[in-house]
């Protein structure tokens, strides 16, 4: 659905350099801390920017090739842009009717309903909460292939998130050949949401791991120095040194919980495998 | 294109009140005593292409254009949509202004002087094809902001640039008098046709370089 490979952009200091992939059926995630690259690499992959090397591959097409028809079947979300806030949403209504072939606009005027949104308010005059709900029904309403999200849930309430992402959960349930690639700065969400994950810090992908592996084979172990002395470290990932001892995050929990009964073994969220992979330090 | 147009009327829409302010002063123009009525057209077919401007800032705002290039067309479309835009709204400001006062000036007078009516209706609309041609280009590589800035700098660099080519053909001998002469000696009709063509060459002209910027541009 999606291949970045090597996908290269400067700016003055800040080089990326990412390689990822996102698989049909698949909600994957893309990670990381402000200004590691994530908004970068949504808008190298729109097109919004020149890349400075490497390729992005979008529906098996170089995506400098890609048609008008081609791009009907992305929907976008982005963090920092929308419509135009001197329109309202009936005036997009059209705008979208005209340029999406299947465009739903009666189920569209309905979800903007539910969620309360006024169709004849000025966009401007929309509350974050509420300009973050109708760009995401925007990217939903076209029936699009492969929706590309970049912080779609900054700026709502824990009960409109909840709503959203299973508004999103169900898109990609009617056709099981759609994808997602997601940020969020809440991992939480994505935690309980995506298929796999990558993780991006200073413009480079740092992990890249299938959310069922990251939750049930990574752990992070507290030991104190003396345990961290006699610890098989082959299967650590990092290690951070803490007041106790030592925090080390590993892939393979499972060894450490067999063969160290006496070491705590957390599960970790992803939260704290970013902080792990991003301040700890290679073994 | 027919989407991003819709997004334009519907942003030209939202700015009732300055088309009724707009529409207020074409009025008061065109029934006050003293004032051309060329000035009229001048100043409506002026206000057209304020507005194509004003919509390019609105596609800015908040940094909307973002994601408005995210949506399928493709980035020539949008240019194109711009011109024929500037088109629609001069094209018809000019019509309505220019029909107001012929028609008025049938009701003062009781006769029609195409010569002293639509010919120079005729100048204006070729002036607004070169302001439009020079304020696209700026406005769309310059942003609101800059744009402001970029546009006078524009008029002005344009004005001097013609000054010193005079100065310099009056040094090596060439002079511009016998071109003027000829003009003079043409027709009204011949030398509104001159005007409207190179105005439509340079709008062209303009449409090719706008393209270039925006294909570059990145948001």
């Amino acid at each position: 659905m999606l291949a970045i490979d090597h996908l290269r952009k400067n700016y003055g200091a800040f080089r990326l350099d990412c390689t990822l992939s996102v698989k049909p059926g698949y909600i994957t995630g893309l990670v990381g801390q402000n200004g590691s690259g994530k908004s970068t690499t949504f808008k190298a992959v729109l097109g919004l920017i020149r890349s400075d090397g490497g390729t992005v591959t979008l529906f098996g097409k170089d995506s400098r090739s890609l048609t008008v028809r081609d791009r009907e079947e992305l929907g976008v979300v982005l963090s920092d842009s929308g419509f135009s806030g001197y329109l309202c949403i009936r005036d997009i209504l059209p705008v979208l009717d005209s340029m999406y072939r299947r465009f739903d606009r009666h189920a569209f005027v309905a979800d903007c309903r539910r969620f309360q949104l006024p169709l004849d308010k000025k966009i401007k005059d929309f509350s974050t909460g509420m300009k973050a709900k109708l760009k995401f029904l925007v990217a939903l309403s076209h029936k699009a292939r492969l929706l590309i999200l970049d912080e779609p849930t900054s700026g709502l309430d824990v009960l409109a998130r909840d709503e959203l992402l299973d508004m999103l959960r169900a898109y990609i349930g009617e056709d099981d050949s759609r994808s997602v690639l997601i940020s969020s700065h809440i991992s939480a969400d994505l935690e309980n949401l995506c298929d796999d994950f990558y993780m991006i810090h200073d413009g480079r992908i740092l992990l890249h791991e299938e959310t069922d592996v990251l939750l049930s084979d990574y752990g992070i172990l507290r030991v104190s120095g003396k345990q961290y002395e006699h610890l098989d470290r082959q299967y650590i990932l990092r290690i951070k040194k803490e007041a106790f001892g030592y925090s080390c995050l590993t892939g393979e929990k499972q060894f450490y919980m067999e063969n160290y009964p006496d070491i705590v073994i957390e599960k970790g969220s992803i939260d704290d495998m970013i902080t792990m992979m991003v301040k700890g330090e290679n073994v | 294109m027919k989407g991003l147009l819709i997004k334009d009327f519907k942003l030209l829409k939202n700015q009732k009140t300055l088309v009724f302010v707009f529409l207020a002063v074409t009025l008061f123009l065109l029934v006050s005593e003293g004032i051309s009525p060329l000035f009229v057209v001048g100043y409506a077919t002026f206000i057209g292409a304020v507005v194509v401007i004003s919509t390019i800032s609105y596609d800015e705002y908040d940094n909307g254009n973002a994601f408005l290039f995210t949506l399928p067309f493709r980035r020539k479309d949008y240019v194109r949509e711009k011109y024929l835009f500037a088109l629609l709204c001069g094209g018809a400001a000019w019509l309505l202004s220019t029909a107001a006062v012929i028609i008025c000036s049938y009701l003062k007078y009781s006769t029609l002087s195409i010569t002293d009516t639509v010919f120079p209706a005729l100048l204006i609309l070729a002036a607004f094809g070169l302001i439009a041609s020079v304020m696209l280009p700026i406005q769309l590589k310059f942003g609101q902001n800059k744009g402001t800035i970029a546009i006078f700098v524009t008029f002005f660099a344009i004005a001097a640039v013609i000054w010193l080519t005079s100065k310099l053909l009056h040094r090596l001998g060439i002079g511009l008098q016998n071109w003027f002469e000829a003009l003079q000696t043409a027709s009204a009709g011949t030398l509104c046709l001159i005007c409207l063509a190179v105005s439509a060459g340079l709008f062209f002209l303009s449409l090719r370089i706008s393209t270039l910027i925006v294909e570059r541009k990145e948001f």
